[in-house]
């Protein structure tokens, strides 16, 4: 607004705390977990997108001549493993790998699982007790038990571990979601909607979801750090990704019987596996507390 | 244009409200007032099927010729805002916190109305001049607690009329909002209901203010309306003890504007409080907490009229002053 003459009009409508308050002191508000969270956040992501366009050496380019290279060599800033692979592409290409599979999950279980959610707390509550027993048996199963019969039944692979970690998420998802849902349809604007005369999908969608969107961006972030763990844990386990795609779980296998000639090489893939993973929590729970309500008097209140 | 009849709402099994008789004449300004418990919001609620799952509802409601009680949900929500509008107690939670003001007025309106984006935008800009709220088209953009309470609830007044209901509901208004604010939101309800000769079923526990909007007044307890009539001539004339003790402990009316008869003087209360539901003693209702109670009204007392259209059901009515 140009025209800054103090008006009537204006004084009638207070100004909206983010219009008073600058850019600068609300970013030192933010705790800061969000800040290292959020760096090797997107450390984690640039690396992988870069793995795309460059990486130092070719995918798989075998340096025959300078096999389990320490670190250091030049050419070889993290070395070589056995088959003379350079480590910090193997590195960038596990990274692009834990992307695409964490991604995809996290997606489809987020959306799967938060819609089990709401459609299990907008439902009568007859209907309801039942649907939550049934999350709470998906909760109970044990995930490195449905990937391992997944891989019996449909074979090792990128695909097998990401519809593994899908089912393992979803009831987590749905279980998280059914609360905060219930807790908004309690709430005086739901009822006013329905004055309205709107009805309970829309209701679903434009009232509730938007109230508990805070919740799931934190439950997203932090499904993205446990889905980076479990694709690290299956393909370790040799049910994840085949040779030659690389990744950071069978990175880790494959030294494991290097323990004695080259035990350095083990510490960079777990390195990269406890950052990224850590990353995404630190995240989540710096969002939780600049998302969280009762924290900011920006939100509800 | 709305009649309630033998209209019962159960929980769990127990009846928390059963209205004889209750009727609304179009374009005229009916209260329910009642202590907490007593049932009047409830009875607001369930006109338009706002319960909860678990609520029971039998008898009759009928609004403009049509019974409301055997609508299925579809049906319901065409009545519910174009014809039948809300306004709430607590404006800070009747607001979406999440979605804008504009897009909050405007809900009825895109719901029930074939009008285009722009024109939708200009008549949110017009409902929120005539409910007086400053600057409209910067409010529009504005998100609820950017708001205070009093505009909060024009907000709420706006968004309810906004597809021109026949009859708006409103559930303890002014009770959330401080005194000075209270009367202009009151005198706003006034103003648009006979400016659109839209009826008003409002709900208070306060007589004053009840007396202040409304042409009748339906008093409840216990789920019971236990007097009923014109505002005046209920609070002139009360009959039933409860109307009677309710009176007596709203120190606010000197019946000569002599307040320094106030002075020194205790302040009436009604002893004990709303039983439990379920906790009711037989008969009349109220006769646990009555200081007039006689055996007669251990029996349940049938609804007895005086004057035009004043009744009520005691047996143990009080005289006239």
């Amino acid at each position: 607004m140009i025209d800054t003459a103090p008006t009537a009009a204006d004084a009638g409508v207070p100004p909206t705390p983010a219009d008073r308050r600058s850019l600068g002191r609300r970013l030192r508000r933010w705790p800061i977990t969000i800040y290292i969270g959020g760096t090797l956040v997107s450390l984690f992501v640039l690396v992988a997108l870069v793995s795309f366009v460059w990486t130092p050496y070719p995918p798989n380019e075998l340096n025959l001549t300078n096999r389990l290279a320490s670190p250091g060599t030049p050419g070889f800033p993290l070395g070589t493993d056995r088959a003379g692979r350079d480590v910090v592409t193997e590195l960038m290409l596990g990274a692009r790998n834990s992307l695409y599979v964490s991604v995809v999950s996290t997606v489809v279980a987020m959306v799967v699982g938060s819609t089990i959610g709401l459609i299990t707390a907008g439902s009568h509550r007859r209907v309801q007790g039942p649907m939550m027993r049934l999350v709470d048996v998906g909760l109970a199963f044990p995930g490195i038990l449905i990937a391992l019969v997944l891989a019996a039944k449909l074979g090792a692979g990128n695909t097998t571990a990401t519809i593994a970690i899908i089912i393992w998420q979803i009831p987590v998802a749905a279980r998280v979601t059914v609360g905060p849902a219930r807790q908004v349809l309690a709430l005086d604007f739901v009822e006013a909607a329905y004055g309205y005369g709107r009805r309970k999908p829309y209701v679903m969608v434009r009232h509730v979801l938007p109230n508990i969107s805070p919740l799931l961006i934190v439950l997203g972030s932090v499904m993205f750090a446990a889905a980076i763990l479990i694709e690290a844990a299956l393909a370790y386990l040799g049910v994840g990704v085949q040779p030659p795609t690389s990744s950071w779980g069978r990175f880790l296998n494959e030294t494991q019987s290097l323990l004695e000639a080259a035990p350095y090489l083990m510490f960079f893939p777990g390195l990269a596996i406890v950052l990224t993973a850590l990353g995404f929590n630190l995240l989540g729970d710096g969002l939780r507390t600049v998302l969280d309500p009762q924290q900011s008097r920006s939100g509800l209140s | 244009m709305l009649e309630l009849e033998d209209l019962r709402v159960q929980i769990d099994g127990r009846e928390i409200i059963h209205i004889d008789r209750l009727e609304l004449e179009p374009g005229t300004r009916l209260g329910l007032v009642g202590e907490s418990g007593s049932g009047k919001t409830m009875t607001a609620t369930a006109i338009a099927g706002l319960l909860p799952d678990e609520a029971k509802v039998s008898g009759s409601v009928r609004f403009a010729g049509r019974e409301l009680l055997t609508l299925d949900d579809r049906q319901l929500s065409e009545i519910r805002g174009r014809k039948i509008g809300f306004v709430f107690q607590d404006p800070a939670r009747s607001l979406n916190p999440m979605m804008r003001i504009g897009r909050q007025v405007s809900e009825a309106i895109r719901l029930h109305t074939e009008l285009k984006k722009a024109a939708v935008a200009d008549k949110v800009i017009e409902l929120l001049e005539l409910v007086q709220l400053p600057d409209p088209p910067a409010l529009v953009r504005r998100y609820p607690h950017q708001l205070s309470g009093g505009q909060q609830q024009r907000v709420m007044i706006a968004a309810a009329i906004a597809a021109d209901p026949e009859l708006l509901i409103a559930d303890e208004p002014t009770t959330a909002l401080d005194v000075t604010v209270q009367e202009e939101i009151l005198r706003l309800l006034i103003s648009l209901s006979e400016q659109r000769k839209m009826s008003v079923l409002f709900v208070s526990h306060d007589l004053g203010v009840i007396r202040f909007v409304c042409d009748r007044v339906a008093v409840i307890y216990g789920g019971h309306v236990v007097e009923t009539g014109w505002v005046e001539d209920v609070i002139a004339n009360p009959k039933h003890r409860y109307t009677n003790a309710l009176l007596s402990a709203n120190p606010g009316m000197p019946k000569d504007d002599n307040f320094s008869a106030y002075i020194g003087q205790r302040l009436q209360t009604i002893p004990g409080s709303v039983p439990a539901v379920g906790n009711f003693p037989t008969g009349c209702r109220f006769r646990n907490r009555c200081a007039h109670a006689t055996e007669a009204c251990t029996a349940t007392p049938e609804p007895v009229t005086v004057g035009t259209n004043h009744r009520y059901s005691c047996w143990n009515p009080a005289e006239k002053e």
